[in-house]
């Protein structure tokens, strides 16, 4: 089942001067439930203002939305199984962590013990009578989560999450978020950060000037950014290089080895057509392609 | 409703509120004990020292021996003759140079009482006209709250936060006005409830409580709730127009241009036909609860109805656009 559907979603912004500013352009996703779901895009992509478009913050020019099998002008039927943060989260500056997140609470009769709850949760117990306005980035970001996960909520649409996290902050946000799917929910997170993403997320779409560019599970979406290659070491690289190319494959030199276009099957050929010019590999092995490679090698030619 | 109870919580608690409320104690304390140390039971005497009393009294038997008035009649300074100095209706005076006329001129000028003695007292009475010029300061302080409670809303953000988990807006927008309107006419009853408590000792003490009847205070009640009532439309348009803003320098911004410029130089100046359907004329009608010669035919009724009508007709619009409008 789908809790997240995006049909032909396409948002403009008028310009001040004039004109007006695609966000989102003819947008098609869908996130089945169950599981993290990356949702990557360098900036303006749209992915923020995707986000807002879900939760009925932002109408759409064109397109539809439905989250938990809901269109999003009826949302209200459906908001409290949903937590979510938007970019920076934001709260009243001289109220306490605790005491927002407390006023907020209300809305749904959530009470103090599951304000508390969450906010040990995040890692903020101790904070939570300071002021918000007193929280450095990374606070606000945990609140931010505590707020979103108030509801015990089955979706969670998260927008940055990790932004202003220190390297302990973010492992814990990835291990939360992991814990959170294993428990059943759907975690739909928009980032920057790619290694967090491939490390936690089970599916992935990318986006780029408004458009999905790739979607699907990691795995597939990893081997689409580029052919497959292998590297090989050799002593005579220049040699190797040779015997490559009259081989038959594509290959280049790199200062200490070489990388040939070829899916690892292909390894005994290579090795074999090194072997009968007596030249023999130090180290071969498939090319291991990061979703940083694929995500850059895939905007770069939507750019293009 | 849970909604409603958490805004009007979220309104009492901000700062601003907290800030506007000590300030206006602060005031009305400093003006309860100003008022008590400056009311004096005793009166004062005024006027011209007892030399100056005596030139003016000679120069006016001096005319008045030259055939000019009677001393204390036309021409002369304030005071009056005293009983049986002039002449009756019809009987003339004695004629000049007459020992007569002189005796009558002289005495006429010694009957002559200069200035008066000022009441320094402090009478409770006089907080009806007080509260009726404070209401505009009232409604000043009803328009700051409201406006910059929905302002700091978009300005902090927490607007979007709030609606992500309360996505209908019109409901949002229906709690956030009844709460900023409801805390600005609650902080102005209680202000004006403290005012006249911190008045009223310098009147019973130090002062007047004379013509404080059962009637009086109906009357003074009714300037209260007058107060209270035209502070909530404030609200409700600096609600309005700071939603409008999503700004509460916006909010404030445009009442003062309005306010000042447009209406009070613009409109009510160039545009004398327009009067009728200014603000602050027909708020001027509804705290006095009495017709303005300047507005024609506009009833305090009527007037506070037009009030109204604006305060609600704002508050739609910025309700729609509210709806409409995308938060980003």
């Amino acid at each position: 089942m789908a809790v997240i559907e995006i049909e032909g979603l396409r948002k403009e912004f008028r310009r001040l001067r004039g004109g007006r500013n695609v966000a989102v352009d003819g947008l098609d996703l869908s996130v089945e439930h169950g599981g993290v779901y990356g949702f990557l895009g360098p900036n303006g992509a749209g992915k923020t203002t995707t986000i807002r478009c879900l939760l009925g913050l932002v109408a759409p020019s064109a397109g539809r939305t439905r989250v938990l099998d809901t269109e999003t002008p009826h949302l209200h039927t459906v908001i409290d199984r949903i937590g979510s943060m938007v970019e920076t989260p934001a709260f009243f500056p001289t109220f306490s962590g605790r005491r927002n997140l407390r006023l907020l609470g209300r809305i749904d009769g959530i009470g103090p013990a599951a304000v508390d709850s969450v906010l040990e949760r995040v890692g903020l117990g101790d904070r939570g009578d300071d002021s918000f306005k007193h929280y450095s980035l990374g606070m606000k970001q945990r609140l931010g989560i505590a707020a979103a996960l108030l509801r015990e909520p089955e979706l969670l649409i998260l927008d940055e999450p990790a932004n202003g996290l220190d390297p302990a902050g973010i492992k814990e946000v990835r291990q939360l978020l992991r814990t959170l799917a294993d428990e059943g929910r759907t975690v739909f997170l928009s980032s920057h950060l790619l290694g967090e993403v491939q490390q936690i997320c089970d599916h992935v779409a990318i986006l780029a000037r408004g458009k999905c560019i790739a979607q699907g599970p990691v795995a597939d979406v990893l081997s689409r950014g580029e052919a497959a290659r292998m590297v090989v070491k050799a002593e005579d690289l220049e040699g190797a290089l040779e015997v490559l190319r009259a081989a038959g494959f594509e290959a280049v030199i790199n200062p200490d080895h070489i990388l040939v276009t070829a899916p690892p099957s292909e390894g005994a050929r290579i090795s074999r057509a090194l072997a009968t010019k007596r030249m023999y590999v130090s180290e071969l092995r498939p090319m291991e392609v990061s979703l940083e490679d694929v995500f850059l090698e895939l905007t770069k030619e939507e750019g293009a | 409703m849970r909604l409603l109870g958490i805004e009007i919580r979220r309104a009492f608690a901000r700062r601003l509120t907290k800030i506007v409320v000590v300030v206006a104690l602060a005031g009305i304390i400093a003006g309860g004990l100003t008022t008590y140390f400056k009311s004096q039971r005793a009166t004062v005497h005024v006027g011209p020292s007892a030399t100056q009393e005596q030139q003016i009294k000679n120069d006016l038997i001096q005319s008045c021996l030259r055939g000019g008035p009677l001393p204390g009649q036309e021409g002369g300074p304030p005071g009056a003759p005293g009983e049986g100095v002039v002449p009756a209706p019809g009987q003339s005076l004695p004629p000049v140079g007459t020992a007569d006329r002189q005796a009558v001129c002289a005495k006429a000028a010694d009957q002559i009482q200069f200035g008066g003695f000022e009441d320094k007292r402090f009478h409770l009475t006089r907080i009806m006209d007080l509260f009726k010029h404070l209401s505009v300061w009232f409604a000043i302080l009803a328009w700051l709250l409201a406006a910059s409670y929905i302002g700091a809303e978009w300005r902090t953000g927490m607007m979007a936060t709030l609606l992500t988990w309360e996505p209908r807006r019109v409901r949002v927008m229906v709690a956030k006005a009844i709460a900023a309107v409801l805390v600005a006419f609650v902080i102005v009853m209680v202000l004006q409830a403290i005012l006249v408590g911190a008045l009223y000792p310098a009147a019973a003490y130090r002062g007047s409580t004379a013509g404080t009847n059962e009637a009086f205070w109906r009357t003074f009640s009714y300037v209260g709730l007058r107060s209270g009532a035209l502070a909530a439309l404030a609200a409700t348009l600096g609600f309005a127009v700071g939603a409008l803003g999503r700004n509460t320098a916006a909010g404030l911004g445009a009442g003062f241009v309005y306010l000042a410029v447009i209406e009070g130089g613009l409109l009510g100046g160039l545009i004398p036909s327009v009067r009728p359907w200014l603000i602050v004329g027909n708020a001027i009608i509804f705290i006095n609860n009495e017709r303005n010669p300047d507005i024609r035919g506009r009833s305090p009724t009527q007037a506070i109805l037009l009030l109204v009508g604006y305060a609600v007709g704002l508050w739609l619009i910025a309700t729609l656009v509210t709806k409409k409008r995308d938060v980003t």
